[in-house]
């Protein structure tokens, strides 16, 4: 038997779904080395897309999507642990409120805070522009407590806009970081080929 | 999911998972999605259910099959597409150009027409070179049914292939 015969014979089996792996090897070699006989060049192109198919590669990014989605969710938990001790902070430093002292009903006017406004104005020191309105409510109060709740106030603040600054700074450098894990999963795709 | 495992068992995988995708939905857009699930899923599964599973492969292509052909029904009325090529990588472009290359083409086109269990048996034997117990795993269709299901979708990629040649080159 010749070896076109050989080979003319190992298709007819591929056809019938009758050879094993490494008989659809050889015939996938066959067809890939270029010399083929006249006679099987009918199915060169099937094989050589049977190759090609084999030759597709998943995008790149899916690796670096995945350390960055892990690199994000470690960042978020450092930020809201960093933001549970600064808010803690003052909290504990306060002063506890003497449950002797006497207890009254007042109308307050009660500052409301723009968040954002508060934290620039924290971060340079500047007075912080206040919305005011004027609101009944019940509250204990401590008749020695206003000063003392100013100087929390400011700390909460101060606290906040330090939360809000690391926050961003974060932000920045998770976003870099994801950037050159991008640039070097590519780098490293490029020289593997 | 075990670190080294991942690294080890799960990420070599990805370009086959994310072929086997592409060969279900058609679409390189929603393989990539699914291989991403598939694989956030493998990294978070619970350590007892790693110890369980023997053959990291089977289990990978078998969740990418479930996964794929969830997103398939859930688009009922989109129908196979043809692949888009502008997304397929590493496919040489010098050989692009040629006849057989369109050949290629045509034949890759009738391979995406077929139906699903052939098109499925016919991937996973003839481009990642599974045997008929793994296909059998992944597909859970009994060894004979692949062989079956395989020698159907070669006999009709043959005939397909046989006549568009005699209608292009008579």
């Amino acid at each position: 038997m010749t070896e076109e015969q050989r080979i003319g014979e190992l298709l007819e089996r591929y056809w019938e779904g009758e050879t094993t792996l490494p008989e659809e090897r050889e015939l996938k070699a066959y067809f890939s080395a270029g010399e083929i006989y006249p006679s099987h060049r009918e199915y060169e192109p099937y094989f050589t897309m049977l190759l090609k198919e084999r030759q597709v590669k998943a995008p790149a990014r899916f690796h670096v999507g995945l350390t960055a989605k892990y690199w994000l969710s470690a960042a978020s938990v450092a930020i809201l642990i960093v933001a549970g001790w600064f808010l803690q902070k003052p909290a504990t430093s306060a002063p506890v409120a003497d449950n002797s002292l006497n207890k009254t009903t007042v109308n307050t006017e009660i500052p409301v805070i723009s968040s954002e406004s508060a934290l620039t104005s924290s971060l340079t020191n500047k007075p912080t522009p206040v919305k005011t309105r004027k609101t009944k409510r019940i509250k204990t109060v401590a008749a020695t407590a206003d000063p003392e709740t100013q100087e929390a106030v400011i700390q909460i603040k101060a606290a906040l806009a330090l939360v809000s600054s690391s926050l961003k700074k974060t932000r920045r450098e998770v976003s870099k970081g994801a950037g050159h894990l991008e640039a070097m999963d590519l780098f490293h795709k490029r020289k593997g080929g | 999911m075990n670190q080294e495992i991942f690294r080890n068992c799960i990420i070599p995988l990805r370009d086959k998972l994310y072929r086997f995708a592409l060969r279900i939905t058609g679409s390189a857009h929603e393989a990539e999605d699914v291989v991403q699930e598939v694989m956030e899923n493998l990294w978070k599964s619970p350590e007892s259910q790693s110890e369980q599973v023997r053959n990291w492969e089977a289990w990978s292509m078998t969740l990418t099959r479930n996964r794929s052909l969830d997103q398939n029904r859930r688009r009922k009325t989109r129908k196979t597409l043809p692949m888009e090529n502008h997304e397929r990588l590493a496919v040489p472009s010098v050989a692009a150009q040629t006849e057989n290359s369109d050949l290629s083409e045509q034949i890759r086109r009738m391979m995406q027409e077929l139906p699903e269990k052939h098109r499925l048996v016919m991937h996973l034997r003839d481009v990642e070179e599974m045997s008929y117990e793994e296909i059998s795993t992944v597909l859970s269709m009994p060894a004979d049914q692949v062989k079956i299901n395989l020698h159907r979708a070669r006999k009709t990629i043959r005939t397909r292939l046989i006549e568009e040649l005699q209608i292009s080159y008579p």
